[in-house]
């Protein structure tokens, strides 16, 4: 599964692998919750049947994976582009003006 | 030797302890304390500082931060980060565990150093750990931009000045040169820093540059090239057997539980590097993380070249004092220096013939 900003997995595709590539991914993601709520953030760990879960604003919590009906990822990876090539590419670039 | 007697007379009766009275073979010698992720720099080796805006502004308190160190209870405590003097409860966080003689390393990039310096008082349990990842032209290169070289160098000088124990760390990724290596050392020992801390880069699976770290066999050629001919006046913040392991003389396993990481997210499974999950507590940790799937010898595909020293180092402390052997090898290689194989015999340790 290649996890990218709008990526949306559905309650039928939550296998182990998937979530764990959740966890992985170095963005925000918005849980979809039964009860038709929804909570944006980072998700940091799948604990037995929980997300564990930090809300962009507020306290750590524990989310029931049954009580999830989608997540997508709606936040941009941080880990993206900001590779080395980058930065020696901005470097020769600097020294030949 | 650059630690001091104190410290080594506190880690090696602590080792004792847990290895001969409390019979504890899984016991941590080093807490890695990330009190929070934000950083000041953004370099293209690091892979601890890609997370969203509201995790980078989060930190632990000065009161999560006494919890950690006393449930570990290792001896020796790491605060790397993000950057921690971005932390503003930071001067509290240090005298806290100064308070408990706890052995700090603050791990600083130093650009706030001499802005911040005021703020602590120095004592035999500090040391400012500057990351330093050579000289100039590489420093530089490594954390991505220009000018940090002269600020680590300006905030050693300070810190020196004011009576602090200053070490330095150093990570060498795949290119690093080593007459260059040799040089640092020079100017770094010229400066007067108690002693200089290596380890080769690991290959973060989230950090952007994953083409420059370095794989085990380049780097018992890297280590070998550097420390070849070794001067007597550079110090390492290391068990010289550690050293021997980076250049290819001996082999040692990873030894996961000795540097646990305790950050935001809780206790970090396995250890520094990887992130398989968090436990609430640290006997969790102990208990719970599958330990043998760690390290060379299980074969894990993410631990095969890895030989940073938050793994390996106890590993070294733990031979040292678990083994006449180990005992007798660190008396040796303290009264004549490491013994680091010849450039270019292409010596590679054997995976399963011990230590």
């Amino acid at each position: 599964m290649d996890v990218k900003q709008g990526l949306v997995v559905e309650k039928s595709d939550f296998i182990s692998s998937s979530l764990t590539e959740i966890v992985d991914y170095r963005g925000d993601v918005t849980l979809f919750l039964d009860d038709n709520s929804s909570t944006e953030g980072y998700v940091f760990d799948v604990v037995g049947d929980h997300f564990h879960f930090y809300p962009s604003v507020g306290d750590k919590q524990e989310i029931p994976i049954a009580s999830v009906v989608k997540i997508e990822v709606t936040g941009k990876d941080t880990a993206e582009g900001k590779s080395w090539e980058a930065w020696v590419a901005k470097k020769a670039e600097e020294q030949n003006k | 030797m650059g630690i001091p007697i104190s410290q080594m007379w506190t880690v090696s009766s602590y080792v004792f302890k847990q290895k001969f009275i409390k019979r504890n073979k899984h016991y941590p010698l080093v807490l890695m304390l990330e009190p929070l992720f934000r950083c000041n720099l953004s370099c293209a080796g690091c892979g601890k500082i890609q997370y969203p805006g509201h995790i980078l502004k989060r930190q632990l308190s000065t009161e999560d931060c006494v919890k950690a160190v006393e449930e570990c209870g290792a001896p020796i405590v790491s605060i790397p980060g993000g950057e921690p003097l971005l932390h503003p409860e930071m001067p509290q966080i240090v005298e806290e565990l100064v308070k408990r003689k706890k052995y700090i390393y603050l791990c600083t990039n130093a650009i706030l150093l001499e802005k911040k310096i005021e703020e602590y008082k120095p004592s035999k349990y500090l040391t400012f750990s500057i990351h330093m990842d050579g000289l100039e032209e590489e420093h530089d290169e490594a954390v991505c931009r220009d000018g940090i070289y002269k600020k680590a160098i300006a905030g050693i000088k300070v810190a020196l000045d004011k009576g602090f124990r200053v070490t330095t760390n150093t990570t060498l990724f795949l290119g690093a040169k080593p007459e260059r290596t040799r040089l640092f050392f020079d100017e770094m020992t010229k400066l007067g820093v108690e002693g200089m801390m290596l380890s080769p880069g690991y290959s973060y699976s989230k950090a952007p540059d994953q083409e420059s770290f370095l794989e085990r066999e380049e780097t018992y050629k890297l280590f070998q090239e550097i420390f070849y001919g070794m001067k007597k006046g550079w110090t390492f913040n290391h068990s010289p057997l550690f050293l021997e392991f980076l250049a290819g003389h001996r082999h040692y396993e990873c030894t996961p539980w000795g540097n646990p990481t305790y950050n935001i997210f809780g206790w970090q499974k396995p250890c520094y590097l990887l992130q398989k999950g968090y436990t609430k507590t640290f006997k969790q940790l102990i208990d719970e993380t599958k330990w043998d799937e760690y390290g060379q010898k299980s074969d894990n595909p993410e631990c095969a070249n890895c030989m940073v020293h938050s793994g390996h180092e106890a590993t070294a402390v733990d031979h040292t004092f678990g083994t006449l052997g180990g005992f007798l090898g660190t008396v040796r290689a303290t009264l004549l220096g490491p013994r680091i194989p010849k450039p270019k015999s292409q010596k590679v340790p054997s995976a399963s013939g011990g230590k």
